[in-house]
């Protein structure tokens, strides 16, 4: 297992990079735990559990079993995170009645078009159109509050943004999944997409790790 | 299909990145905006207090004034006219003069209550020896055969911005008066010292005390010490109650010195 795990590195180097890098923002935010907030706790909590995933996705493989069905399982689960997170931001009612029923859809979204054995387009389209949907709904947000006086100190700004830039950087990719990343793509197609999908994977770890860092501002940071 | 999919992914990774950049931009300037504002706004406010309190005080001047030169001159008039028919009754009506004798001394004592009234409006101690001989008499004036006013103070002490001493004198005024009515105190503390940081005013009284909380929750109530806020705000003046029913209460006032000129000496009580 440890030499077809060598040459797994060694062929797919930013897999196990973009696999490190979860435990960055994991690591940071345990840091600076005394000044995580319930949905920094959350977002926190998402990448343990992706870097959990992950670990388990890799055992998986390094025993030549099928992993796609883990993948659409633990979407479900991301999914129910991220809808969590932005959830807890919000203090009025309608806006979390929304964000609970565009949660609610897409986790039965997601349990609808559950695949076993391939990867789930829809589900994970969905999955991004969540994502997008949910930044976008906070950026307007914060744009109509006008409460943060250093925006750039504001944590759930940074991991907005890399969350922003990773599901609208792959949603044609998973939407024309079966052009792409599908059982019958080209080698070197899927190589390339999914290593455009690890490298802005990374940019999401690495703008959710400033997101942490600059967490311990966040209550000053207001007006 | 491949092209048009990688050409997709490059245009919603530009939205994106637009999309970021826009936000941080666009927030830190509203916000900029926004902080501006509220900049000027509290400066307009602290203009219009500066200028209510100056304007207050331009009014007891006024008040003072009318009392001292137009009631007091008539009734140091009046006072002359009686004692003539006080003279010419004595003769005539031995049996008014007694009348006349109690009409003089409730005379005397409108008199000397229009002096008070108008020394009290306009503090021309203050502004003759300054703030120590000010308070100095301010503790004078409050002692009695019950209450005992104290003042102590730094041996040499800054002349301050005449706003300052003003500001001082009257939030002095208003503890002790407070101290006396409400709280029955009997013994005053007068504290004030120059510190590196500006100049700390304390006013201690071993009276029943008060609940800061309710006084404050009551807009009827209050006034006074809503008042003191007021003041200080225009200075950049703080205060700090250390207060609670039942016991003496201890009001703390810190402001800058704004202009340390020339240091007095005074002798410390």
């Amino acid at each position: 297992m440890l030499e077809r795990l060598i040459g797994n590195i060694r062929d797919y180097p930013l897999d196990y990079i973009g696999h490190a890098f979860i435990l960055l923002p994991v690591t940071i935010g345990i840091y600076r735990r005394q000044y995580l907030n319930n949905q920094l706790k959350l977002v926190a909590f998402y990448f343990s559990i992706s870097f959990l995933e992950e670990c388990i996705q890799l055992f998986y493989s390094l025993n030549k079993w099928s992993n796609i069905h883990l993948y659409n399982i633990y979407l479900i689960i991301d999914v129910l995170i991220i809808g969590l997170s932005y959830y807890e931001i919000f203090e009025n009612k309608i806006h979390k009645k929304t964000i609970a029923i565009a949660t609610l859809i897409s986790i039965c979204v997601s349990i609808f078009f559950y695949s076993h054995d391939t990867f789930s387009s829809a589900s994970n389209t969905v999955f991004r159109l969540l994502c997008v949907t949910l930044v976008l709904f906070y950026f307007n947000w914060l744009l109509t509050q006008m409460k943060i006086i250093n925006i750039l100190l504001h944590s759930m700004f940074w991991i907005s943004a890399g969350l922003l830039l990773y599901s609208l950087g792959t949603f044609f990719m998973y939407l024309f999944s079966q052009f792409t990343i599908g059982v019958h793509t080209k080698s070197n197609i899927f190589d390339l997409y999914w290593k455009v999908k690890q490298i802005l994977y990374i940019i999401f770890c690495l703008f959710s790790t400033i997101g942490f860092w600059v967490s311990k501002y966040d209550k000053e940071n207001y007006t | 299909m491949k092209l048009y999919i990688a050409v997709g992914t490059a245009v919603l990774l530009v939205m994106a990145i637009f999309i970021i950049v826009f936000v941080a931009y666009y927030q830190q300037k509203q916000i900029r905006q926004q902080l501006i504002l509220k900049e000027w706004q509290e400066k307009y406010r602290k203009g219009l207090l500066a200028a209510t309190l100056q304007a207050q005080e331009h009014e007891r001047r006024r008040i003072a004034q009318d009392l001292h030169d137009e009631i007091g001159t008539m009734l140091s008039v009046t006072k002359l006219s009686l004692n003539q028919l006080g003279r010419t009754v004595e003769h005539n009506d031995p049996g008014s003069t007694v009348l006349v004798q109690k009409t003089r001394s409730l005379l005397d004592e409108t008199i000397a209550n229009v002096r008070r009234i108008s020394r009290d409006l306009v503090p021309t101690t203050l502004e003759r020896f300054g703030l120590v001989s000010a308070l100095e008499e301010l503790a004078e004036k409050a002692s009695n055969g019950e209450v005992h006013v104290e003042l102590s103070c730094s041996d040499k002490m800054p002349t301050l911005l005449p706003q300052l001493d003003l500001t001082l004198f009257r939030i002095a005024q208003e503890l002790i008066n407070n101290a006396i009515k409400h709280a029955n105190a009997e013994n005053i503390i007068i504290d004030l010292h120059c510190q590196p940081t500006g100049i700390l005013l304390s006013v201690i009284d071993d009276g029943r005390g008060f609940d800061l909380d309710e006084i404050l929750k009551d807009k009827k109530r209050g006034l006074g010490l809503r008042n003191i806020e007021s003041r200080l705000n225009v200075i950049d003046g703080h205060v700090t109650f250390d207060v609670e029913e039942g016991r003496g209460s201890r009001i703390h006032i810190q402001v800058k010195n704004l202009k340390p000129e020339v240091e007095v000496e005074v002798e410390a009580v």
